[in-house]
């Protein structure tokens, strides 16, 4: 009693000197609570043929061998009360207070016989209110921690406070245990170095990629230019726009616009970018940090040559907001930027001229590009909806059971169709096709359907946005440029990194040394490119970053990577 | 009214004191809630400053996160950024107190010689209006005006200035903060100087009329003495903040290519800190922040009582 009370008097204390002491109030971090771009995408077999690779997978034929009960639905438990704690999305709180009056959720505890109390927050605070729930020491059942924790699951099952849920997979999650062996990467992403689980991920396909360089149709009419495929179809392209008055591209903020590095073997992160993403392979399999290489010079004087030239739209580094870059390309004061397909198709169409989204940008044609970080398998989409059962849970197989029901065919499908015969039908063959309620729903606009009919961030199997966003799917042309060149076989992910997570040691050093690595090649980048330091000073930046410790980095990463991979697979 | 020695007074004091008690039990009861509200959530978490020397993990709470002395103190004034920082901040905070503080005080001054009642209103209304839009707009605006193609980048290539974005020159970032920061607060920041100007006693202005001074006269022998107090004490406070400068305005405002000028201490802890949950570095940042204040303060305070006769204690 005593002791409670000094732990959220420890809380208080925490809480207020936060604020007191940096004053930095409000202004949310990033840090994985945003809605991630690769929310993506289906195997061409899979939008053909039905969800295939999902009923091998979560069918009930599929029991492990070793499995004593089978788990059946509703939960027979003595106690059913749980309570869950997790962001609310800000479309769905646009419609429900709490979770607690979530259709779907409603319907995952009726079916699962659970008594579930939901506890909800803003994603902006979300870490914030989960470092002081943690604090507190009064931890509700199940949390999903998403890319909140720091350190993730791993580092909170270490520090006692989640439960190693190692012991209870494959007889209280049977179709959690058989899903995320349903390919070898997908097992090793979601076990720990010695094959232990801590959380339930989301299982998903994220190719084909979400992100083009997208165009104008009315430019390319105009201007009588085609579709551009090697970089110097782009310069000419550029050239002719420049000619008529017209900015061209548009560059990421940080300078780094990932698509138009491929073609130089590298890639970085862009200015909302993770940091995992400045990471990646070359092309002999070792680690490299892109902005830490010759390459890097090569991509930063074509880039500076452009802007001199005026070829790049020339406040694109200035902060600019979502709306402002859709402002632009919308008045078509750029003729070109790099775009997730249906945003800019949307945009297009409501204002009356076609978005050309662009295939893979090249230096020559034919050239292969090893860096579009995405997966035809089913894999983990890391710190998306991560959700773990706390240590003090005291009805951890109920728990277990619960959020197992997800990964279910019929759990699967009530969060991504929603519910049979009211949000979707289904055919003799499986097929499944939404209703009007979910395409032209009278009451919310389609882009909110996502969040409220069914369930679009929490840990289940996911059927990918290209099959099931009711956004995506009302549309056939939208759906039609949104899966433009993801047949492209040149193109994969060879080398980038899998999404791994580092361990705790790991990740602390890499990131002491990168705050101020990123903030000085972040500041040299934009310098280059807009000619304020030129670029014969590129070897004293070189200098720079490894004098700031580019090569511990390196060192720390490649042997992460090394871990992950000899980390033991599936038998 | 506190003589050092002065034991009578004292009695007295606590007999007042006792027969205050008596007579209004039920207001100082009030106040306790106000002093609860003062100890916990002002007072203990001072306790808190502790993780600033810990490797504070919230699982393992303040008593079981490892200690780990002056690390994170280290770490800061190790990195290659560090000067820079304290440098761009101690800079920004200047040139405000230089530039910004005393603006508001003429515009009162100026205010309080309108004679058109109507006018001086729709005046001050104007001056203020700027403080109620929110800071994100205030920056948005600033950063279109600001474009190669902005407004004020027009006007200013007509004097034959490139056309540039002036966000994107470092040279120009602390101008351009300073004077957006001026139009948006001088109106609200000059309310309490009139304020303290419309309790002049009218009186002193006929006594001047009589001796022949003249408005400017009158505006330096009276309007400002009156004004001396009110801007010792809100200097004092200004200069307290000088290390506190908020990261808001400067993540709206900044890019990479402005850190030379642009980045300071606390957009720094935001990017580095606290977007990575980093509590006990932005903790100790926060610490010395705050020590360096504390001084600020004791010092303008004695400077201020030394030489203007007015302080804050």
């Amino acid at each position: 009693m005593k002791w409670t009370l000094l732990r959220s008097l420890g809380s208080l204390v925490l809480a207020a000197a936060l604020l007191a002491g940096v004053g930095c109030a409000g202004s949310s971090g990033n840090s994985g609570t945003g809605e991630s771009p690769a929310d993506s995408a289906v195997p061409a077999e899979s939008l053909a043929g039905g969800e295939s690779s999902d009923a091998s997978a979560t069918g009930e034929e599929s029991q492990p061998a070793d499995s004593g009960t089978q788990v059946s639905y509703p939960i027979a438990a003595e106690d059913n009360k749980l309570t869950f704690w997790l962001p609310i999305q800000p479309i769905a709180s646009k419609y429900i207070a709490s979770y607690n009056d979530h259709l779907i959720y409603g319907l995952i505890s009726e079916n699962t016989g659970m008594d579930v109390e939901f506890i909800n927050c803003a994603p902006a605070d979300g870490a914030t209110q989960l470092g002081l729930l943690v604090a507190s020491g009064d931890l509700p059942d199940i949390l999903q921690i998403r890319g909140m924790y720091p350190g993730g699951a791993a580092a909170g099952v270490s520090e006692g406070i989640f439960a190693d849920l190692t012991p209870y997979l494959a007889q209280y999650a049977p179709d959690y245990h058989t899903a995320i062996r349903s390919s070898d990467l997908c097992y090793r992403l979601a076990t720990s170095e010695d094959g232990r689980v801590f959380a339930f991920e989301i299982l998903k396909q994220t190719a084909p990629a979400f992100d083009r360089m997208m165009y104008r149709q009315d430019i390319m009419d105009r201007l009588s230019l085609d579709v551009p495929v090697t970089l110097a179809d782009y310069e000419e392209d550029l050239a002719a726009m420049k000619e008529a008055g017209i900015d061209g591209l548009l560059l990421d903020k940080s300078g780094r616009t990932p698509m138009l590095m491929w073609p130089f073997g590298i890639t970085a992160r862009t200015a909302t970018g993770d940091e995992a993403h400045n990471w990646s392979l070359d092309a002999q399999g070792k680690v490299q940090f892109g902005q830490y290489t010759e390459n890097y010079r090569e991509y930063l004087t074509l880039m500076n040559s452009w802007y001199e030239k005026g070829y790049i739209y020339k406040d694109f580094m200035s902060n600019l907001s979502d709306a402002e870059i859709h402002a632009l390309y919308v008045n078509g004061t750029v003729g070109m930027y790099p775009s997730a397909v249906d945003i800019a198709s949307s945009l297009a169409s409501a204002n009356g001229f076609e978005a050309v989204p662009l295939p893979y940008v090249r230096s020559e044609e034919g050239q292969s590009l090893h860096f579009e970080r995405t997966y035809w398998e089913y894999v983990p989409e890391a710190a998306f909806a991560t959700t773990v059962i706390s240590a003090s849970c005291d009805n951890i197989e109920a728990a277990v059971q619960y959020l197992n029901y997800c990964y279910t065919q019929e759990g699967a499908d009530l969060c991504n169709w929603g519910v049979k015969d009211v949000h979707y039908t289904e055919d003799a063959a499986g097929n499944k096709t939404f209703t009007d309620k979910m395409l032209n729903n009278p009451d919310m606009p389609l882009a909110d359907v996502q969040m409220n009919l069914k369930l679009h961030t929490n840990a289940k199997w996911a059927e990918p946005d290209v099959a099931c966003n009711p956004n995506v799917v009302a549309n056939e042309t939208a759906l039609a440029l949104r899966m433009m060149y993801s047949d492209d076989k040149t193109v994969d992910n060879a080398q980038t990194l899998p999404p791994f997570s580092l361990s705790a040691e790991g990740s602390e050093k890499r990131s002491s040394i990168m705050n101020d690595i990123n903030t000085y090649a972040d500041e040299m980048t934009l310098k280059f490119i807009t000619g304020v330091t030129p670029l014969s000073e590129f070897d004293s930046y070189m200098e720079q970053l490894k004098a700031m410790g580019i090569e511990d980095a390196i060192t720390i990463t490649q042997a992460e990577y090394d871990t992950f991979m000899s980390k033991p697979g599936l038998e | 009214m506190t003589t050092a020695s002065g034991r009578a007074p004292a009695r007295r004091r606590r007999r007042s004191l006792r027969r205050d008690w008596k007579r209004y039990k039920l207001v100082y009861l009030m106040l306790l809630p106000v002093l609860a509200y003062y100890i916990v959530f002002h007072y203990l978490p001072m306790a808190g400053v502790v993780i600033a020397f810990q490797d504070y993990k919230p699982a393992r709470g303040l008593s079981g996160s490892e200690w780990v002395g002056l690390k994170h103190f280290i770490d800061f004034f190790s990195g290659p950024y560090a000067w820079r920082l304290i440098r761009n901040t101690v800079l920004l905070s200047a040139y405000q107190i230089l530039f910004a503080f005393p603006l508001p005080i003429i515009l009162a001054l100026m205010l309080n010689e309108m004679r058109a009642h109507r006018l001086k209103r729709v005046c001050q209304t104007l001056t203020y209006m700027p403080h109620f839009v929110s800071l994100v707009v205030i920056c948005g605006i600033v950063r279109s005006f600001t474009s190669s193609t902005g407004v004020i980048t027009t006007l200013l290539t007509r004097f034959g200035m490139e056309s540039v974005n002036l966000l994107s020159q470092p040279q120009y970032y602390r101008s351009i903060y300073i004077i957006s920061g001026i139009w948006q607060t001088i109106g609200w920041e000059s309310i309490i100087y009139l304020a303290t100007l419309a309790t002049v006693d009218v009186s002193l202005f006929e006594a001047a009329d009589l001796d022949g001074a003249n408005r400017a006269q009158k505006i330096w022998h009276i309007n400002l003495p009156v004004l001396v107090p009110v801007i010792a004490i809100q200097l004092i406070m200004r200069i307290g903040r000088i290390m506190s400068e908020g990261p808001d305005k400067t993540i709206l405002l900044y890019n990479a290519i402005t850190y030379e000028t642009a980045d300071i201490i606390s957009s720094y802890v935001y990017r580095s800190g606290l977007e990575q949950l980093n509590y006990s570095s932005a903790a100790a940042i926060g610490l010395f922040n705050s020590l360096i204040n504390m001084g600020l303060v004791v010092f303008a305070n004695w400077f201020s009582r030394t030489y203007a006769k007015e302080s804050l204690w």
